[in-house]
């Protein structure tokens, strides 16, 4: 169960897949019982948005928003709001191993966001994955063969790809790299 | 800069703060960004939060 269970389900739909189908899935799939999506100021240059969990319900934020929050920047168009917050979704499905939970893991994990791509914490890794679960459940592997061969064929072009599957152009590569069925075949067998 | 980095830490992890037990970012635009601009984002927009300075969108009402 986990993510796997929600990619299985999201294979039968067609793109655009809607988040209205994909919300509730999340929610009964790992149990929380809301997770609020707010939009608030953030500078897309440095961060487009966050997933956070929070225990303190004495905490002025978690009387506001709730335990469990996605914030998005305001201003971002249709597709990057959507795909920033499906990619943040899915750090619902995150184990306790890769969750940032102390200074000292927070700092590890902005380190991983910051620095070189070499050998990631847990919780860098769980920001890496969790761009390729959102396109596995975004992008169903019927669709994504399909639009693979007309791009092969010159049929299309990137930018028409992200309009059919309301994601950002610049996420579209991603599908149609060497390692992203290896890689989608790890993370559900493991999520 | 390393303050800003101190200042999200207590925010999110101390005990009479959020008690936060997941926070997770999307990086920017910006391949330069450093750690202490991104503390800084989550230490603002939690602040921004607690005085209301947000909007709301339902998941279930949007495609």
């Amino acid at each position: 169960m986990g993510y796997r269970h929600i990619y299985e389900q999201c294979q039968k739909l067609a793109p655009a897949v809607s988040r209205r189908k994909i919300f509730p899935l999340v929610l009964a799939e790992t149990g929380i019982s809301n997770i609020r999506h707010v939009v608030s100021t953030l500078d897309v240059g440095v961060c487009r948005g966050l997933y956070l969990s929070a225990r303190n319900t004495e905490a002025r934020f978690v009387q506001q928003v709730g335990g469990h929050v996605i914030v998005t920047a305001r201003g971002m168009n249709y597709c990057w709001e959507r795909f920033v917050f499906i990619k943040e979704l899915m750090h619902a499905f995150d184990d306790p191993e890769s969750a940032a939970d102390s200074g000292e893991t927070f700092d590890s994990q902005l380190q991983d966001l910051t620095g070189p791509l070499t050998t990631l914490s847990p919780q860098g890794e769980a920001e890496y994955l969790s761009f390729f679960m959102a396109l596995g459940i975004l992008c169903p592997e019927s669709s994504r063969l399909v639009l693979q061969e007309r791009l092969a064929a010159r049929q299309i072009d990137h930018y028409t790809i992200a309009l059919q599957l309301r994601i950002p152009e610049l996420y579209v590569p991603l599908l149609f790299e060497a390692r992203y069925r290896q890689l989608m075949d790890k993370i559900i067998a493991s999520r | 800069m390393a303050d800003q980095l101190e200042v999200a830490k207590h925010r999110l992890f101390d005990a009479a703060e959020l008690r936060a037990d997941n926070v997770k970012l999307f990086p920017g635009s910006n391949r330069d960004a450093t750690k202490a601009q991104m503390a800084e984002q989550v230490t603002k927009v939690i602040a921004q939060i607690e005085t209301g300075d947000f909007m709301e969108i339902n998941p279930l009402e949007v495609d």
